[in-house]
């Protein structure tokens, strides 16, 4: 379970251009569910989910990841915690050019000195799971906008994370492509992965795959389904 | 009568006595080509050439001062083109170990921020970039240690044999020992791959150390 407590992040703390992203925000997301926030563009969505992630630390306020505090711990810890727990999708997919869509998926675990004939394995498993198998060896600026997105799906699962967490995961896909995602994330889900998503598409947040929807609106939370 | 290793310089001289050359060229004894005249005072190489020159109209008087300058003339137009040869070649690796030291391009920025988003350390990327650096750095100076090998020994210098063998025309023969000195290639070694691996690392620690959520901004 993730405990957010009365989170407050600033950025540009003290210079003319301070803002405020977040402002007091307290909730709680249970493990095995969907969680999706929405709200409009600036409303605080990905600077939440950046620090549920552990990308970077609240200006006040912790967060906990099973009754464990994360917010204080520092930066090579964060970055053990994000590696093992969670699995990041973003906007833009943010895959490596220039490099194959298995080296891609395989990227997250070099880190941890797995041996290079176990992590293919389960590299190629995780892209024959999204009938990837036969594009494994596609560099990346080769693939469609599905391909790309199942891509970084898969390298968001290659270090079996508990969470995964996406960023406005529709924004670059068409309805037939969002609907597909929507059902990937629906078999994630099935295999006891929590989901936590920023969106503001509605073919995100109305779908049957979302447990929990929280809205923020300027920093704040303003209200939403589910839970909690 | 003249070693193997002059023949750079001695390949088109034959050295015989003076009565062997009248004999073998038909010059008589009271003429010559040329003459060398010592004059003991210094002070009167001028004025004896100029006297040389008007008792014989025909003659050309050449000072040592003047032949030495011409030699100095002739070979230093050729240390030049080799100077301007390398210094091209040293400007290419500044320029380029430069371009890398400066800053990384925006790709390779946001290439380290996803990196570092999908859980890799600072470490673990600064360590990516030294094994880079490394590789490419290493791959260009043994490539360019054998292909130079291979210029000089396989074909013999033929880029830089007619500079450096001179104006001559009968080339010697122009066969050189296979040698590698290890002392100048591991300065090379030292002023190339070192300072092209640091140069590296430091703009790739500059990035290194952004907030990983920069790539979700």
């Amino acid at each position: 379970m993730i405990e957010v407590r009365d989170i407050k992040k600033v950025f540009n703390s003290g210079r003319p251009n301070q803002f405020t992203a977040l402002d007091g925000v307290t909730l709680e997301i249970l493990p095995h569910e969907t969680t999706v926030l929405k709200g409009p563009s600036g409303s605080g969505k990905t600077t939440l989910l950046a620090l549920i992630g552990c990308m970077s630390r609240p200006t006040s306020g912790r967060i906990f990841l099973n009754q464990r505090e994360i917010s204080s711990l520092p930066e090579r810890f964060l970055t053990g915690i994000r590696r093992t727990s969670f699995g990041f999708v973003f906007q833009q997919f943010n895959l490596i050019k220039g490099i194959s869509a298995l080296e891609n998926v395989m990227a997250p675990a070099y880190p941890t000195g797995e041996k290079y004939a176990a992590l293919r394995a389960r590299a190629l498993a995780l892209l024959e799971m999204f009938n990837l198998d036969q594009r494994a060896d596609a560099k990346v600026e080769w693939l469609s906008g599905g391909e790309a997105q199942r891509v970084a799906i898969a390298r968001a699962l290659i270090n079996n994370p508990s969470a995964i967490i996406a960023d406005e995961p529709t924004a670059h896909l068409d309805t037939t492509l969002a609907h597909e995602f929507i059902a990937l994330m629906g078999e994630l889900k099935g295999r006891g992965t929590t989901i936590i998503m920023a969106s503001h598409d509605p073919i995100v947040y109305d779908s049957e795959l979302a447990d929990r929807v929280i809205e923020l609106r300027d920093g704040r939370l303003v209200g939403g389904k589910g839970g909690g | 009568m003249l070693s193997d290793e002059s023949q750079l310089l001695t390949s088109d001289l034959i050295l015989m006595s003076e009565a062997d050359y009248r004999d073998f060229s038909g010059i008589p004894a009271d003429q010559a080509t040329d003459l060398a005249l010592r004059v003991l005072n210094p002070n009167e190489y001028a004025t004896i050439a100029e006297k040389i020159t008007r008792i014989f109209p025909d003659s050309r008087p050449i000072l040592r001062s003047e032949i030495l300058r011409t030699y100095d003339a002739v070979f230093g137009w050729r240390s030049g083109l080799m100077i301007v040869i390398f210094s091209g070649a040293a400007l290419a690796f500044v320029i380029f170990a430069w371009d890398k030291a400066t800053g990384l391009s925006a790709e390779e920025r946001r290439e380290i921020g996803i990196l570092k988003a999908i859980g890799w350390e600072t470490s673990d990327i600064l360590m990516l970039k030294f094994w880079e650096g490394c590789v490419v750095s290493l791959s260009a100076f043994l490539v360019g240690v054998m292909l130079a090998y291979a210029h000089v020994f396989l074909w013999k210098s033929s880029l830089f044999a007619p500079v450096l063998m001179g104006w001559s025309t009968l080339y010697p023969d122009f066969r050189l020992t296979p040698y590698l000195d290890f002392g100048q290639l591991s300065t090379l070694f030292f002023l190339t791959v070192v300072p092209y691996t640091v140069s590296t690392i430091v703009p790739s620690w500059r990035a290194a150390v952004i907030d990983p959520d920069a790539v979700m901004r």
